[in-house]
């Protein structure tokens, strides 16, 4: 069966890291934390992990397990490469997530990892300096066949002497659920040149293709043209940056204050978590909107006061489409900044019945996807999610915001929830390079 | 109810030109290179000419620059090269070159001369947007 393409680009998917170009769609996941001690150790895994690496060509039948990896600064400084920006790396990438951490802090920069999510809380030594070179991530069918995948991992880290710090899994929950109730993964930027074929789900609308430079290295972007690539065209084109999560949900707390204001207020919890989410549990959008359920296509043109999907909802903060005043897409400043998700949750579910007993943690875990982490993931997180001004009401995101210790939500209905504390924390953080097949394959152990 | 802080900042710059640069031409690039994306955080911007080889360019805007200049950069590459070009002490062009881009973050972080005293505002919690909302209700 021939596979369809997403807008008129053409790439090369089998040079590009699979995770780039589509959701796998795997129920499980486990990310290992890499150090290289030298340089010889870390190039002779890197050459040991080509051939299994997961690229976005098309497969016949669905492999048992993907395999990809990305870096950190100080992980290719440690293969023997100058990462600086003379050599052509971003910035925000040069730093690396602790740095930035560190950095953005201020009421109007505000990334959110500090205090109770500062590096020095992460988890897997990513909030030491220097510990983490690299995220290996693997996403499985089964419990089988993830245990198969880490035993070869095992197998190629003893080989080649790289070490593991250690690993998080991931677990997905049924129908494609998250921690706090509502159905996920229904709006995914698409990406001009990505196949169609392995990105469809249900949900799939009718909004614009993204171009393929907000995503992968070395294309023209939304903006215009590419974004200079790091070290050469040939290493540098064909990539794509990525902020590894570890992001904790406290979803006691959520559902403690979502029945009780729902006790107070008069009306299901159902519809408190809505406005929380900007989507009802289900996906359905509180937005006016068209096409089958979960629906995609929306935007806020007939709300600009939040009347029927609230500014402060996770969704409209996250990505405002046209909400105030950033015109129509796909140029509007609200249809900008995207993100691609490649996250699962961990953790197992919150059991109402025991709340007392529950000393568990459990959340989100992945990849935060884009050719500019400053201008996607950090764009979005310091300006949209956790401003405290600039676009709204000296609010922040209800559901993923720096909002302790006072957060609040003006409903739909007008009536305004108050008084609760941050529900998401930073539990750990990696700026990440995932090269082309071609870049990996320069790292061979002679050099 | 409102910060203490106004939500809005100035940022003023001033810019020495190089040899042979006509101001007039070179505050078209300045405006131009920071207006021209509907970022909707622009209050005001105004140029003013201190010295034959001088402008002071002011602008007023909400929240924090430094985290909108790559959009203004990345939305008007052109402006910025041109602004590059004509000004001492910038990085050279390309600005988005990722260590010019670096040097011209830091070069505006340097340059930006702070007000003497507080930036007073007569509504401290009005961003453009509330504005705008506010108009259309009207």
């Amino acid at each position: 069966m021939p596979t369809e393409v997403i807008g008129t680009a053409s790439l090369p998917w089998g040079d590009i890291q699979g995770l780039i170009l589509r959701g796998y769609n795997y129920p499980k996941g486990r990310h290992f934390v890499l150090h290289f001690p030298d340089a010889a150790a870390g190039r002779k895994l890197v050459a040991s992990l080509v051939p299994v690496i997961t690229t976005a060509a098309p497969w016949g039948a669905k492999p048992a397990s993907c395999l990809n990896i990305g870096f950190t600064a100080d992980g290719l400084r440690a293969l023997g490469f100058t990462v600086t920006t003379a050599t052509k790396f971003p910035e925000e990438f040069v730093q690396g997530a602790i740095a930035r951490a560190k950095a953005l802090v201020t009421s109007h920069n505000n990334l959110g990892d500090s205090g109770a999510s500062g590096p020095e809380h992460w988890l897997l030594s990513l909030g030491i300096d220097g510990a983490a070179h690299a995220i290996l991530s693997t996403w499985a069918l089964d419990d089988a066949s993830r245990e198969a995948g880490t035993a070869q991992v095992t197998a190629l880290l003893a080989d080649s002497g790289a070490q593991s710090l250690g690993f998080h899994d991931a677990d997905d929950l049924p129908d494609s659920f998250v921690h706090f109730g509502f159905r996920d993964s229904i709006s995914q930027p698409k990406i001009d040149g990505a196949p169609i074929a392995l990105t469809k789900k249900p949900g799939l609308d009718s909004q614009p293709p993204v171009a393929t430079g907000e995503f992968v290295t070395g294309y023209a972007n939304q903006a215009g043209p590419p974004l200079p690539v790091p070290i050469s065209p040939e290493f540098g084109a064909n990539g794509s940056y990525s902020a590894f999560r570890i992001l904790e949900q406290d979803v006691p707390a959520f559902f403690d204050y979502v029945g009780k204001q729902a006790k107070e207020l008069g009306v299901p919890p159902s519809v408190i978590q809505a406005n929380f989410c900007g989507r009802q549990p289900d996906g359905t959008p509180l937005a006016t909107h068209t096409g089958p359920e979960p629906s995609n296509d929306f935007d806020y043109s007939d709300d600009p006061n939040g009347n029927k999907c609230p500014l402060d909802s996770h969704i409209r903060r996250s990505h405002p489409r046209s909400s105030f005043d950033f015109g129509p897409p796909p140029n509007g400043e609200g249809y900008q900044h995207r993100i691609l998700r490649r996250a699962l949750p961990y953790g197992p579910p919150w059991d109402p019945a025991h709340p007392d007993q529950d000393h568990t943690s459990r959340g989100l875990i992945g990849h935060f996807m884009g050719a500019s982490l400053a201008q996607q993931f950090e764009f979005v997180m310091t300006q949209w999610v956790n401003d405290n001004s600039t676009i709204a009401n000296n609010r922040s995101d209800a559901l993923l915001g720096d909002n302790t210790p006072d957060g609040k939500l003006r409903m739909a209905d007008g009536r305004t929830l108050n008084g609760f504390s941050r529900f998401t924390l930073t539990r750990g953080s990696a700026y990440l390079f995932f090269p082309s097949l071609t870049a990996l394959k320069t790292l061979t152990p002679a050099q | 109810m409102a910060d203490e802080t106004p939500v809005q900042n100035p940022l003023s710059l001033v810019v020495t030109l190089k040899p042979g640069v006509n101001p007039d031409d070179f505050q078209l690039n300045l405006v131009a290179a920071h207006t021209s994306q509907q970022t909707n955080i622009l209050h005001f911007a105004w140029v003013i000419p201190l010295a034959p080889n001088k402008v002071l360019l002011s602008t007023v805007y909400d929240g924090d620059f430094d985290a909108y200049l790559d959009v203004f950069i990345n939305a008007n590459p052109e402006g910025f090269n041109a602004v590059l070009e004509g000004a001492v002490g910038t990085p050279n062009p390309p600005i988005t070159d990722p260590a010019n881009r670096a040097a011209f973050h830091e070069w505006v972080r340097k340059n930006n001369v702070a007000p003497l005293g507080k930036f007073f505002s007569a509504y401290p919690d009005m961003t453009v947007i509330k504005i705008h909302r506010c108009q259309q209700k009207s």
